[in-house]
């Protein structure tokens, strides 16, 4: 261009490439030289080998307990409503505890088949709407699609048909609408949950499998953004943290207690968080923790395990039902539910950051 | 001496056409950026969902519109970058966008990125830049409007401008962590290791080192490479490869192609003109005689417009040293990290607890986070000091709603910064409502220790 800056800049430039090259290779020989010193650390973490042990082992098996319980629960309630005979009601009570524990087992993968049925919210939204289930009952209207409908059903809807009264009164007012109702309920919960088994039972488990990365939508960005939610809004809260009254201005609310009626929810979340262990240890196979354990990150890996064991040994020392614990023991309550949040911040923060994990639930650009 | 050299070129004559291909490029992305925008139904999720908006210091008055207000907006938005791409109507055109989209990001600093940034100053270079003077529709409406030619300095601008962001950049990426434990780059790259080809390489460290400082020295010295002619095609490669990667390894949106289409500014009249006359060619449009005639300015004009330059670039290139007002380690407290072109620098975490405290009852409850804010709200809030703040505030004007005369609201706040372990973030024995944002240091951020494992 002729110009004397340019020709200035000319000049030095070679030297200024020659200067990149030249730090280009020494920060590379230099990097691989570290590297040789870390050498037993680097286990390669095989993602697929995690995401197949995780579906085949622990999401699969715990859809068709789900599955198989809910079905028995189906089958005992025909036979109830057909005989109304106190050792059917007590089966039925029975069947409805087991297929509330095994969902216990899988209200943690709300994402994929279970986001697209919305099983969550079709199956466990509670406190249940009494009244207007009742009011249901008497107008015989018994259509379960409609959104307005999913605090009138699911788990919270049986525990309160089966269980709010004493078996003799139970009995008694199984009259032909309530009958119908108490079908339609068990009915929509077998479709639901058959539905989501069968996708996962299907073609979503390859799909789940071959879904690499931690991307918003990889298979590894959803379990982990499925388990902190759920752990954060349904476990903490839905099951410590709303009926003991931390959301609620600390006034304590007892009615909002999961099984309510059936008077087991500490059972259940025992059983949750039980699961949810399961789940981050990939039971027998590779896990979150190995996840960890590969990314160089065995102390939290341990930390969390620690911190397991003392929601454990809290959660452990309560006892059913909640509402009379709420009323007897909070302060123990409370130290559980402490112990519950702590554990939030290690797998929400912690190891997502560890991992390379995008924690959000929604899609967005960053830079 | 030097001085008139410098003068002498900035004033030199140089034909309009790189300036014409800037505001086609330009405006053309970000009409796509728009539409992919709103069709990826970010507008809802973005600026009609949420009930609370975290706004600017001193932008307090700037309001989402409503859903049809926001539609509406983002909709004429697309049509003034189309119009400003086809220079139509220009001016109103590029100062619509301008305030538009500085308007939409103003709204709320959740959704701060430094490219929305780079593009609002862009907009704003643009109003005033005489980019539909050449090749436009306004020039095939009124032809006397046409020139070819213009003094150096305003192409330079824009060159100085793009330089200034990579070298600022550059310069961020200048310190311990990112050079020499190639964070964040070691806990990102080894996610992305089911990548085909290049996957299994992204596991090794090594890898991570060479990403970080080849990264650094991309940006210190990319706008040298690209200003000297004898080095622009390799500088444009360079630029091409490391935006492509950069689009390939993280989600970074529209980003690398705003870039890699703003840098062909660099490039001479030549290339721009011949650029110029094969979209003649190719839809068919006659190019008219020209003849050639320069740009002119009245002298008091060129006054104020350079007046308003040195101002904007003393602004530009002082920014991003503010944050040496405050003390501690600005990616823990960020005070002064936005609006410096830190460009994914660090892995960064949070979790916020608040705790509210009822004097009166003696009751203390948690506030439900998820019930106020989005996701994604969530968590920029708890990293940001100054957003908890904003929070706290919201929260205890919330229950003074309810009734409670006058809450106390503290937080018990987690962070994590490049992998670290979680730490707490925020004095959490400190009544928030006690405390007034300003510019001034936050004391209440507790200070960070490194932990050595």
């Amino acid at each position: 261009m002729g110009w004397s800056f340019h020709q200035f800049l000319a000049m030095r430039h070679r030297k200024y490439i020659k200067l990149l090259l030249t730090l280009l290779l020494i920060s590379t020989l230099w990097a691989c030289k570290k590297d040789d010193k870390k050498d037993d650390q680097d286990i390669q973490f095989d993602q697929a080998a995690f995401l197949s042990n995780l579906s085949a082992e622990v999401i699969l098996p715990n859809y068709l307990e789900l599955d198989n319980a809910v079905n028995d629960l189906s089958e005992s309630i025909d036979t109830l409503v057909f005989r109304k005979s106190k050792s059917d009601l007590d089966k039925v009570q029975a069947n409805l505890k087991t297929a509330y524990l095994a969902w216990q087992k899988v209200s943690f993968l709300e994402f994929g088949p279970a986001m697209t049925v919305g099983l969550r919210t079709n199956v466990n939204t509670y406190p249940t709407d009494t009244a207007s289930i009742e009011s249901k009952i008497v107008q015989n209207e018994t259509q379960m699609d409609q959104l307005s409908m999913s605090d009138k059903k699911g788990f919270p809807a049986l525990d309160y048909l089966l269980n709010h009264s004493s078996d003799s009164l139970l009995l008694a007012e199984f009259n032909n609408n309530r009958s119908n109702y108490l079908s339609a309920v068990v009915q929509d919960l077998k479709t639901k949950v058959n539905t989501v088994y069968g996708e996962w039972s299907g073609n979503y488990q390859s799909s789940f499998n071959s879904s690499l990365g931690t991307d918003v939508g990889s298979s590894t960005g959803q379990l982990i953004n499925a388990l902190n939610q759920h752990y954060e809004r349904n476990f903490r809260d839905g099951k410590i943290g709303i009926p003991i009254g931390v959301r609620s201005s600390g006034i304590p609310r007892p009615e909002d207690s999961e099984a309510l009626y059936g008077g087991y929810s500490i059972e259940l979340a025992v059983a949750n968080f039980e699961a949810m262990k399961t789940f981050y240890k990939g039971k027998d196979g590779l896990g979150l923790d190995d996840y960890l354990k590969s990314a160089d990150a065995a102390d939290l890996d341990q930390t969390i395990q620690n911190q397991m064991v003392s929601i454990d040994s809290e959660l452990n020392a309560l006892n059913d039902p909640l509402p009379a614990e709420i009323q007897n023991n909070y302060q123990a309550l409370r130290d559980c539910y402490q112990e519950i949040q702590k554990l939030i911040v290690y797998w929400k923060v912690d190891m997502p950051s560890r991992l390379g994990v995008l924690i959000t639930y929604q899609d967005n650009d960053g830079d | 001496m030097m001085l008139a050299t410098i003068k002498s070129r900035l004033t030199q004559e140089t034909s309009i056409a790189p300036l014409a291909v800037f505001r086609m490029v330009f405006g053309a992305i970000l009409f796509v950026s728009i539409i992919r925008f709103m069709l990826n139904g970010w507008v809802d999720d973005l600026y009609v969902s949420p009930q609370y908006y975290f706004t600017y210091y001193g932008f307090e008055w700037v309001k989402p519109l409503g859903q049809t207000g926001m539609y509406l907006l983002f909709s004429t938005l697309a049509l003034a970058f189309l119009f400003q791409a086809i220079g139509f109507m220009y001016r109103w055109a590029s100062t619509y966008a301008f305030l538009a989209f500085t308007y939409v990001e103003l709204i709320d600093k959740t959704n701060y990125l430094n490219h929305y940034y780079f593009v609002s100053i862009i907009c704003l270079l643009l109003v005033f830049a005489p980019a539909h003077r050449y090749f436009s529709v306004d020039t095939w409406r009124k032809p006397t409007l046409k020139r070819t030619h213009l003094p150096y300095w305003v192409i330079f601008i824009f060159q100085l401008q793009l330089g200034l962001v990579y070298f600022f950049a550059g310069l961020a990426k200048l310190n311990y962590e990112w050079l020499f434990e190639a964070l964040p780059l070691k806990i990102w790259l080894p996610a992305k290791s089911h990548l085909p080809l290049i996957g299994s390489f992204l596991k090794e460290e090594w890898v991570a080192y060479l990403f970080s400082w080849f990264g650094a020295l991309y940006d210190l010295s990319i706008p040298f490479l690209l200003i000297f002619s004898r080095t622009r095609w390799f500088a444009y490669f360079l630029v091409i490869v490391f935006h492509l990667a950069t689009y390939l390894l993280f989600q970074i949106g529209m980003f690398p192609f705003i870039m890699i289409g703003a840098t062909l500014i660099f490039f001479s009249p030549q290339f721009h003109q011949s650029l110029i006359d094969r979209i003649r060619k190719l839809f068919h449009l006659k190019g008219a005689k020209t003849d050639r005639k320069t740009l002119t300015f009245y002298p008091k004009t060129k006054n104020f417009i350079a007046f308003g330059l040195i101002i904007y670039f003393f602004v530009q290139l002082i920014f991003p040293f503010r944050y040496l007002a405050y003390p501690g380690k600005l990616f823990w407290t960020e005070e002064g990290y936005r609006f410096s072109w830190r460009v994914m620098l660090m892995e960064k975490a949070g979790y916020a607890i608040f705790h509210i405290t009822d004097p009166e009852s003696g009751r203390s409850w948690e506030a439900n986070n998820y019930d106020f804010l989005t996701p994604n709200q969530e968590k920029m809030m708890a990293t940001q000091p100054d957003m908890i703040l904003q929070f706290a505030h919201f929260l205890a004007e919330h229950y003074q709603n309810e009734g409670i005369k006058n809450p106390e609201v503290r937080v018990e706040s987690y962070v994590s910064l490049n992998g670290e372990t979680s730490r707490l973030f925020i004095d959490s024995t400190l009544d928030l409502t006690t405390i007034d944002d300003s510019f001034a240091h936050k004391k209440w951020i507790l200070p960070f220790e490194k932990t050595e494992n």
